[in-house]
């Protein structure tokens, strides 16, 4: 989420936090200002689609070790409750479960569109050689025939191999 | 310094007391996901996927996260494969893996 998106919204999510909070707050900087049990009822009042602006909101305290022991209850029991809670929430608001196994970035990140513009795949190069050497194969294996069996470490040398390929058949 | 909340919780889920000499500590950056970071939490330092949750809220809000601790040894290899995991594909823009150091307690 980008400062830009905050910005846009604050005056918005201020107002909508002061319609759920007893604490009046001036400004999403005094958010983090709460006792932890405010903070943590706030939260639990803040809908799901809107925990990532309000954890955004959050990171804008410059005492960031104070905030996150607060939203982790203060080691109160009693706060437990809120903290799993907001946690649980968060947590399936934010997270992939649709990983997909198997997910091969560099196919995804080179399409084959893409390997005839050389400048773009020059752009690629660290990326590419920073995959493991398993996808680097696999990746060789969806576009091109007689791929040699590269070793782990060997990632450079996979690149020296593809950006050949690419350049030949660029031709 | 910090919440030690995490880190407790993360003793009570393992057996035995483990000995606090060495932390390996992740620090934030802004070309992960937090899938990534539970990702490799659960994998490397096989804390479960609620306690790597709260570690990539901790280190986004803090900057820093203590994510195993142990012997130093152990500590350095838990590091080294954290520091070595590879980049972040669910953003084209990482290259590299997040860092992590060994501290001592």
């Amino acid at each position: 989420m980008s400062d830009e998106f905050l910005e846009r919204y604050e005056s918005q999510f201020l107002a909508f936090l002061n319609q759920i909070c007893s604490t009046p707050l001036r400004s999403l900087e005094e958010l983090s200002c709460l006792p932890s049990r405010e903070l943590l009822k706030v939260a639990d009042k803040v809908p799901d689609s809107a925990l990532p602006l309000f954890v955004y909101a959050l990171k804008r305290s410059p005492e960031g070790v104070e905030t996150f022991q607060k939203i982790m209850g203060d080691h109160d029991d009693e706060n437990t409750q809120l903290v799993n809670s907001f946690f649980d929430r968060y947590m399936e608001v934010i997270l992939n479960e649709d990983d997909p196994k198997g997910f091969n970035p560099l196919i995804h990140y080179i399409p084959e569109d893409s390997l005839n513009d050389l400048v773009f795949l020059e752009s690629r190069q660290n990326y590419f050689c920073a995959q493991e050497i398993g996808l680097i194969i696999q990746f060789l294996h969806y576009h091109f025939e007689k791929v040699p069996d590269f070793l782990p470490g060997e990632q450079r040398l996979a690149w020296s191999w593809f950006w050949n390929r690419a350049s030949c058949s660029g031709e | 310094m910090p919440s030690p909340s995490v880190l407790e919780e993360i003793e009570t889920m393992t057996s035995t007391k483990v000995e606090k000499q060495f932390k390996v500590i992740l620090f934030n950056d802004e070309d992960h996901s937090y899938d990534y970071v539970v990702e490799i939490l659960t994998k490397i330092c096989k804390l479960t996927r609620e306690q790597s949750f709260r570690c990539a809220v901790e280190v986004d809000l803090t900057g820093r996260t203590i994510v195993f601790y142990g012997e130093r040894e152990k500590c350095v290899e838990v590091s080294n494969q954290i520091n070595g995991y590879g980049p972040d594909y669910r953003m084209p823009r990482s290259i590299h893996s997040m860092e992590s150091a060994v501290e001592a307690f």
